[in-house]
């Protein structure tokens, strides 16, 4: 069964079009990962499957339901079962560790103040950072940033979650670790994950799926095994990160 | 004529944005406790400056009028006359020009910045809704603080004025007060108190829909701040226009229905 679905979407930015005539469906319980070079429209395309870019044409179905159809109280709702890491992880600089993942349980559940509490300690524990319960995020480090997301993003227990490139930036140990972590909490609650990503090795690590987005369109979707075998220049320059090829123009 | 239809843009995104956090305060329920966070934290921050800025006001006030009025031997009224000047006009404008280089732009710089590190979208996507959670309250905040600070910012300016009445004229503080409440009228309060009101929503509203809609990273934020400074500014101003122009009409017309 899909649970996200689009149906030729074009998202565009005043006239700047960043993606154009997208079809992609997604299953539940599926990991796809979404990759492609920089500044071709990942990010977009995880913005525009979360929701949170609205299409210029084409539709967005999110559990069978067209998104922009919906009302704000059902899209609300949508959003209760979904979970984001950011690229840069967004978190709210002005509060602890625990209070970021407090937060989304004090909006959207009627927990008391101490569940609420025991559950972000719990989260926290699942992401292997207790010891950061009090520190604000810019007194911890970049990979423990990345894990104050992912926990964040998992505190409302999600069906889907969307990471945006959440190894970007970390050393090679932390970012498997995190794919790890990641993957065992996929596995635990068997969500949908669908992750922006380029480094290939951890795309072999966790994908199901793999759609490569370039100048704007999906250029290839199938199975990692299905990727590397693809004969497109561009794709075999960016699996092999050569810096000569078709892509290096763009 | 594209410069022309960008200003219109910005106007009615400026007066959809303000409809948004009007249907924010009267249908949704309130952040109380966020609203107490902000009236406390921009009280206090702006308190001391706007004190002191209205100590050297109501000085000003006292030398100005006081060289003016020695001529005419009414150095009596200086007190009145002053106080009023400062409750109906230069009050509330030195306390909204204060708001607008302190609170306006840290506002906007605040909420500029949270856009574009995503954090206003991860407001978003956690369940919550950012006009209830983040501009709603920043709004309440900077009105109503904007009359504790014009009622701190008046009390200063009448000692202020009070002191340099007694330094530079010679009128003893007994004097200085005892025709203010003759000068003072009802409608001077009442004006000063909407003019403070006008001015505070003109900076509430430009400032977080400057930081709500920022965007292009730490350029936009620039962006962000300074155009709330110069939008404010030119809003205060017009507004002050626009609120004496309108008690003028209403006088008037009172006057006219008197007689």
């Amino acid at each position: 069964m899909n649970i996200i679905s689009l149906q030729d979407v074009t998202v565009a930015f005043k006239k700047h079009v960043v993606l154009k005539n997208i079809d992609l469906d997604i299953r539940k319980g599926e990991t796809l990962v979404l990759m492609g070079p920089s500044g071709h429209g990942k990010t977009s395309l995880l913005k525009t499957l979360s929701g949170l870019i609205s299409p210029e044409n084409g539709k967005v179905f999110i559990e069978q339901s067209e998104w922009l159809t919906l009302s704000k109280k059902q899209r609300l709702a949508i959003l209760k079962k979904m979970g984001i890491l950011f690229q840069k992880n967004a978190l709210f600089d002005s509060f602890s560790c625990l209070e970021n993942i407090a937060f989304p349980l004090r909006e959207t559940t009627m927990l008391s103040e101490q569940e609420i509490e025991e559950k972000a300690e719990y989260f926290l524990e699942q992401v292997g950072i207790p010891q950061a319960r009090n520190l604000f995020p810019d007194e911890i480090s970049g990979g423990m940033q990345k894990r104050l997301g992912i926990a964040r993003a998992l505190a409302l227990e999600p069906e889907i979650i969307f990471y945006d490139d959440p190894t970007a930036g970390l050393d090679p140990v932390t970012s498997k670790r995190i794919v790890e972590l990641i993957m065992r909490l996929k596995k635990e609650k068997g969500s949908t994950v669908v992750a922006v990503m380029n480094d290939m090795n951890r795309i072999y690590q966790m994908a199901d799926t793999v759609a490569m987005v370039v100048d704007q369109e999906v250029l290839v979707l199938g199975s990692p095994d299905r990727l590397s075998q693809h004969q497109d220049l561009r794709v075999q320059q960016f699996i092999h990160g050569r810096a000569e090829g078709p892509l290096s123009t763009l | 004529m594209t410069y022309v239809i960008g200003i219109l843009d910005e106007v009615g995104g400026m007066l959809l944005f303000f409809r948004r956090i009007l249907r924010g305060i009267f249908y949704k329920e309130l952040k109380i406790h966020e609203v107490f966070v902000q009236i406390w934290k921009i009280t206090s921050e702006s308190l001391l400056t706007t004190a002191l800025a209205g100590f050297f006001v109501g000085a000003i006030m006292a030398v100005q009028f006081g060289l003016q009025m020695a001529e005419f031997g009414a150095l009596g009224y200086l007190g009145g006359l002053a106080t009023s000047g400062t409750i109906r006009e230069v009050g509330p404008l030195l306390i909204a020009f204060m708001l607008s280089g302190k609170i306006g732009a840290y506002t906007s710089a605040e909420l500029g910045i949270m856009r574009v590190t995503e954090q206003i979208d991860a407001v978003r996507c956690l369940g919550a809704d950012p006009i209830q959670e983040l501009i709603v309250p920043r709004f309440l905040g900077i009105i109503i603080s904007s009359f504790f600070l014009l009622a701190g910012g008046l009390l200063m300016s009448i000692l202020g004025g009070m002191f340099m009445g007694q330094a530079f004229a010679g009128v003893n503080p007994q004097e200085y007060i005892r025709h203010v409440p003759t000068i003072v009228t009802p409608f001077s309060i009442l004006s000063g108190l909407v003019k403070c009101g006008a001015f505070a929503l003109v900076l509430a509203t430009v400032c977080t829909y400057k930081g709500y809609t920022t965007s292009g990273g730490a350029k936009g934020v620039g962006r962000a701040v300074v155009a709330t400074a110069v939008i404010t500014m030119v809003g205060i101003v017009v507004t002050d226009w626009f609120t004496s122009f309108l008690g003028d009409i209403i006088i008037q017309a009172v006057q006219g229905y008197r007689q």
